[in-house]
């Protein structure tokens, strides 16, 4: 029904306003006040009100802040691992269940059951199987390699070479299950005839996969990527549960969370007190997403026209 | 129509009561009776909340409290400071909190809590242990009193001793004063010697684990008379913590120190509770569950001494309760007033003596005799202990600390090289503030 009277505008603002009203306060509100709040330095009693304003130093103390670099390195090192493997866990899986397979649905469920699960509970899951002497896989591997083997000593978690890419491999299991539902949906979606056009012109598995099926996936392969540093630069509660922010790593005589990403910096600094500048890590961090997707967007245009 | 009209008037109520509810807080701070209502925060567990109730209706009993009723509202312990943060900064604090020790210079540095010198303190002060006492005391103003007060001992596995034919003769104690403590390592030397024998007995079982975070490492620093902060100045460099850490790290690398301070790695706790490590160091918050609920044999010895047995310490932990003084005086007097009832002798003695906890008043040492001997043993250790360190933020000072402890235990850096970029940091950080 079109909105033609002022009284259909008033009602139409009406059954809004509820939905309006939440979202100003608690979404709106909040980013803006969030920028300014960038502004302010650390409060010097309880009360928000008495927060001096100290113009761009806080973004002055990130650039001279070699943790907050450090964190953000460790952000991108875990988003480059971890959004690949992600797509290509995702895709395998939804390769397989997109065949004739005996308890199909079963495996699509299981498969797709991590994700619905508690990020902090598949942490500390994981964080029990990775535990040195007493984890799981501790126990294993000493029946198969003796006592006295890495994951039975140190434990993934507990050197700085491997804790990152623990965390990772526990992440892309949970999060699989998400991806292969998505890429499932494209899968289905792709027309038989292109395949059978393929065959006829003698293309082998592997070319119609290349050739057909991962174009055809761009926009799934797109998506996930763009959400995947998002939640990259927000990853917090898999670190808090796994790791804290450890263990360490001495670069340049200073010692740095070798797993210490950039959401949890943001966390640690704003438990500390240090409002004003855990607001202007997060606009940095805001800016970096936006010019990160900004760029992989018109790079994807730019070659979705290449191609017309 | 008629709709229309209960529409209207359902939103006019909902007005009027938003109104009322808004302005009328002032009656919100009075019971029907015409009492003023003082509001205590606590973490209390239940049984503890029972006895807390007996003692608030003992004194509201007293004709010179006739006209306040405390009403005491339970707060989870794990989250309890963010909540009293966020309280605080719209103006709903309480009158009165139980707040982590750690908690009370943040507090008092953020001008939020009434220094007890202007409502009376100075002339019972001596009533209370020193080395909690310290913990409220900033810039030389006390600012909360102790309520309950821990620190850690050595907690040893006796089955698994006794199943190696080493288990030590207990250590005894009477009342407070240690009898005899003779076959259990009595300083750090002594202990890796100890924990060598174990390890060679046991077949290389982990004979004791560590956490790392600097208020379970100030328990070791103290036995080498190792200082954070004396003042404003960070003093962590000293060679007494320098030596502290030396010993620790050289622990982890003979393997005689089970890494239980890796990250995923089983805490000492979880893996003294599953016969994992056979010693470790515990607060007395957990006797109950070990002895009650899990049925461990367990023995409780002081903390090895740096270089002497004398040198035994530990750190202090523990509860203080404070008053905001964002309420009016005559509140502040009569929360004042409570709580050092609550903390008294007689109070302190009947609360430790029902729960098995350790008393903060001087008097009720006297009133208090154990008779388990794990309770007496903490007393002992107690009596040993040396005050923390007074910062504005103690979580920031451990973000500081921590990360360079791991890497000096690791061996990825020197203890000296270590304790040289945290005094870096740490005065960096008393000079901001």
């Amino acid at each position: 029904m079109a909105i033609r009277t002022t009284k259909d505008t008033v009602v139409s603002w009406g059954f809004l306003s509820p939905f309006m009203i939440l979202f100003l306060v608690f979404l709106v509100f909040p980013i803006f006040y969030s920028f300014y709040l960038s502004f302010l330095g650390t409060p010097t009693d309880f009360s928000l009100a008495n927060m001096k304003f100290v113009g761009v130093q806080n973004y002055i103390k990130i650039i001279k802040d070699y943790q907050f670099w450090s964190s953000l390195i460790v952000t991108a090192i875990y988003a480059l691992i971890n959004i690949p493997a992600g797509i290509i866990v995702s895709l395998a899986l939804a390769l397989l269940l997109d065949n004739k397979l005996f308890g199909k649905s079963f495996f699509r469920s299981a498969f797709f059951l991590p994700n619905i699960l508690d990020m902090l509970v598949v942490g500390v899951i994981w964080a029990l199987i990775y535990a040195p002497k007493f984890g799981v896989l501790a126990q294993i591997s000493s029946v198969f390699l003796g006592e006295n083997n890495f994951f039975n000593t140190t434990g993934l978690l507990g050197s700085p070479y491997t804790a990152l890419l623990a965390v990772i491999f526990a992440m892309t299991l949970k999060g699989a299950g998400f991806g292969m539902v998505l890429f499932l949906a494209a899968l289905q979606n792709i027309p038989a005839d292109v395949y059978e056009a393929a065959d006829i012109d003698g293309a082998n598995e592997w070319q119609k996969f290349y050739l057909i099926t991962v174009p055809l996936l761009k926009p799934i392969i797109f998506f996930m990527v763009i959400t995947g540093i998002i939640g990259s630069l927000n990853a917090f509660t898999e670190i808090y549960a796994m790791t804290s922010g450890g263990p360490q790593v001495v670069i340049g005589g200073q010692a740095l969370g070798s797993t210490s990403v950039a959401g949890y910096y943001l966390y640690k600094q704003f438990d500390a007190g240090n409002y004003g500048y855990a607001a202007a890590i997060s606009y940095i961090m805001l800016i970096i997403t936006l010019t990160i997707t900004y760029i992989q967007s018109k790079l994807t245009a730019k070659k979705a026209g290449a191609k017309k | 129509m008629k709709e229309k009209i209960c529409i209207i008037a359902v939103v006019i109520a909902y007005a009027v009561l938003c109104w009322y509810g808004w302005g009328s807080s002032s009656s919100m701070n009075t019971t029907a009776d015409g009492k003023t209502i003082l509001t205590f925060w606590h973490t209390y567990g239940d049984d503890e909340e029972v006895i807390l109730r007996e003692v608030i209706a003992k004194w509201e009993a007293m004709s010179e409290n006739a006209s306040f009723t405390v009403r005491p509202v339970r707060i989870p312990f794990e989250g309890h400071k963010p909540k009293i943060r966020t309280a605080l900064t719209v103006g709903q604090g309480p009158d009165m909190a139980r707040v982590d020790w750690s908690f009370v210079c943040e507090l008092a540095r953020k001008n939020s809590v009434a220094d007890l010198g202007t409502l009376g303190f100075d002339s019972i002060r001596n009533q209370y242990l020193e080395a909690p006492l310290n913990a409220c005391c900033v810039d030389g103003k006390y600012y909360g009193l102790p309520d309950q007060s821990n620190c850690v001992a050595l907690f040893y596995n006796r089955t698994i001793f006794k199943e190696l034919g080493m288990l030590p003769q207990d250590s005894v104690y009477k009342y407070g004063e240690l009898i005899a403590n003779k076959p259990f390592p009595r300083t750090w030397t002594e202990f890796a010697t100890f924990a060598k024998e174990f390890k060679a007995k046991s077949n290389g079982r982990d004979s004791f684990a560590i956490m790392n975070t600097l208020w379970w490492n100030l328990a070791i620093f103290n036995t080498y008379g190792a200082k954070i902060v004396d003042g404003n100045n960070c003093v962590i460099d000293s060679p007494a913590t320098i030596e502290a850490l030396e010993m620790l790290a050289s622990l982890y690398k003979e393997g005689l120190e089970a890494g239980g301070w890796k990250p995923g790695a089983i805490t000492p706790e979880q893996g003294f509770v599953n016969g994992k490590y056979a010693m470790i160091l515990m607060g007395p918050w957990n006797l109950k569950r070990f002895k009650e609920d899990l049925k461990l044999d367990f023995g409780i010895a002081l903390i090895p001494g740096g270089h002497t047995a004398a040198d035994t310490s530990s750190n202090v932990g523990g509860t203080d309760v404070v008053i905001f003084n964002d309420k009016p005086e005559e509140r502040q007097k009569a929360s004042y007033r409570f709580l050092t009832y609550f903390t008294n002798a007689e109070n302190q003695a009947n609360w430790c003596l029902k729960l098995n906890q350790l008393p903060i008043n001087n008097g009720a040492y006297d009133l208090v005799k154990f008779e388990d001997q794990h309770q007496i043993a903490f007393m002992a250790q107690m009596k040993k202990t040396k005050p923390n360190p007074v910062v504005k933020d103690f979580g920031l000072l451990e973000d500081i600390v921590n990360p360079e402890i791991e890497t000096i235990l690791q061996g990825s850096k020197s203890a000296s090289a270590g304790v040289a970029s945290i005094k870096t940091r740490v005065q960096a950080l008393i000079n901001e503030n």
